[in-house]
């Protein structure tokens, strides 16, 4: 995961802002309860908005409550949310920490995630335990990610779409007992998989192309480019915009079918200004 | 069925206006026109469904303005009946099956390119989907299906930033109004005229 799906927060009220921290510090301490303090570390953006989202479906109040952490032990915090879909979705965060570390391992050799890997494995095997349909499937999309990688596959539609489905799978939580619904969350999450797959490529770009890196983005409009990285990302800017802003639509179509039950304004705010903002801000750096 | 207020998103007792601004703005934001092709379509469809039906039993009143699906005529190539049964997958949502009968034929004309990016387009391919769309648009520009799945394409970027727009993104800079006065008084300046009566 890469700690895309943020609200935008100029737009955004106090209250929300507060509620949102609530639910970060919150699924945070879950993260160290559920697995390993060290486990806190990994904990990212896109996983406090998946626990957003699921939270939203109980139409009960979530329960905030002030409390100190090791991080911050000076002031009290407010923490939001450690119920079930926040153990759900610690327990999912740790499955992607874990994978990513063994993945970039075996791919790159880092040494880096084989230091960090000592850490993650007790939670990450706690996690496979706890949901094992959920840790296949991921393990089963990142093979998959890795095959199409080395193959250099040129299309960015088929490339991004291991991880849009692991994305997508990972909101179809397991406690969603209604198929629309499940429908719903699996395809906002398929959309915003491929978002962020995509939109991590042309981040990449400039990066990927000095150590001659696979990227998808490059590969799709290699015949535009003539040798200059300003001339290439300037003739495919419009027309990336135009792709991640569809899928965002896309995302954004499904999400609307979702019965959103309690804080739907702070939900609208990432969903309509947070990922707009995000794209654009990477976009303007072409 | 639920609380029709509820369903509207109002307040209960809430005036004949209010209940038309609300039903308004719902049904913009679910019409099937929004969702074409999309693979959650039906859902969206249910949802309009409950929405007509919240609007007439609280405006005592079965003659709103409430949408139909369009049905769409087929052609009558030799490969109409397999186009067809093609048709029937996807809006069941099997697209594996439609994708199978397309690779069996091998005369690609306008409507297979259409069918092709119809279920690219659910699948969640949009580049590739695009492609198609066009190609069937410029095989056969007379088409209405082609050239409405291709604009509704096309509009999507702008439905997902007007949200946007409503909730305040972007206010910094100058609207449309805005503008266009400047461009009058330039053109004034200069002699000329944009905007005659002011």
């Amino acid at each position: 995961m890469f700690g895309y799906i943020k609200p935008c927060e100029e737009e955004l009220k106090v209250r929300e802002m507060q509620l949102f921290k609530a639910y970060y510090c919150g699924l945070c301490r879950t993260l160290g309860r559920v697995a390993a303090p060290a486990a806190r570390l990994s904990l990212n953006y896109d996983m406090v908005f998946l626990n957003l989202l699921l939270a939203s479906l109980d139409k009960n109040p979530e329960q905030v409550a002030p409390g100190r952490c090791l991080l911050h032990p000076a002031v009290k915090r407010p923490f939001a949310g450690s119920d079930g879909t926040a153990v759900y979705c610690a327990h999912i965060n740790n499955m992607l920490a874990w994978l990513k570390l063994a993945d970039d391992r075996q791919d790159e050799g880092s040494v880096r995630a084989w230091l960090a890997m000592p850490f993650f494995r007790q939670p990450a095997k706690k996690a496979q335990k706890a949901y094992p349909f959920y840790w296949d499937e991921i393990a089963l999309q990142l093979h998959s990610l890795r095959q199409l990688e080395e193959a250099g596959c040129a299309s960015m539609d088929q490339a991004a779409d291991p991880f849009a489905r692991l994305i997508g799978a990972v909101c179809a939580a397991p406690f969603v007992q209604d198929q629309a619904v499940k429908d719903a969350l699996y395809w906002t999450g398929y959309n915003l998989g491929r978002w962020i797959y995509l939109l991590d490529a042309c981040d990449d770009l400039e990066q990927d192309l000095r150590k001659k890196c696979y990227n998808p983005v490059f590969l799709q409009f290699r015949a535009s480019y003539e040798g200059a990285l300003p001339d290439f990302t300037r003739s495919i800017r419009g027309i990336m915009e135009e792709r991640l802003i569809f899928t965002l639509d896309s995302a954004a179509k499904a999400y609307e079918l979702i019965p959103v039950q309690k804080n739907k304004e702070l939900l609208d705010n990432i969903v309509y200004l947070g990922l707009r903002k995000h794209t654009e801000d990477i976009l303007n750096k072409f | 069925m639920r609380n029709p207020y509820e369903v509207l998103e109002i307040r209960e007792g809430a005036d004949k206006e209010e209940i038309k601004e609300a039903y308004r703005k719902l049904v913009k934001k679910y019409h099937p026109d929004q969702y074409i092709n999309h693979p959650l379509s039906s859902l969206a469809q249910e949802k309009m469904k409950e929405i007509n039906e919240a609007y007439e039993a609280l405006m005592g009143n079965g003659t709103s303005g409430s949408y139909n699906a369009h049905s769409y005529s087929s052609s009558s190539s030799p490969e109409a009946a397999l186009y067809q049964q093609t048709r029937g997958y996807i809006q069941a949502g099997r697209l594996q099956e439609a994708e199978q009968i397309l690779e069996g034929i091998s005369y690609r004309d306008a409507e297979w390119n259409f069918l092709k990016g119809s279920i690219l387009v659910r699948r969640g391919w949009y580049d590739q989907a695009l492609q198609y769309f066009q190609i069937a648009v410029t095989l056969d520009p007379g088409n209405p299906e082609y050239h409405q799945a291709l604009n509704a394409f096309n509009a999507r970027n702008f439905t997902y930033r007007n949200m946007g727009g409503g909730m305040g993104y972007g206010n910094s800079s100058m609207d449309c109004c805005t503008k266009l006065c400047i461009a009058d008084c330039c053109c004034e300046c200069m002699g000329g005229d944009l905007i005659s009566c002011c």
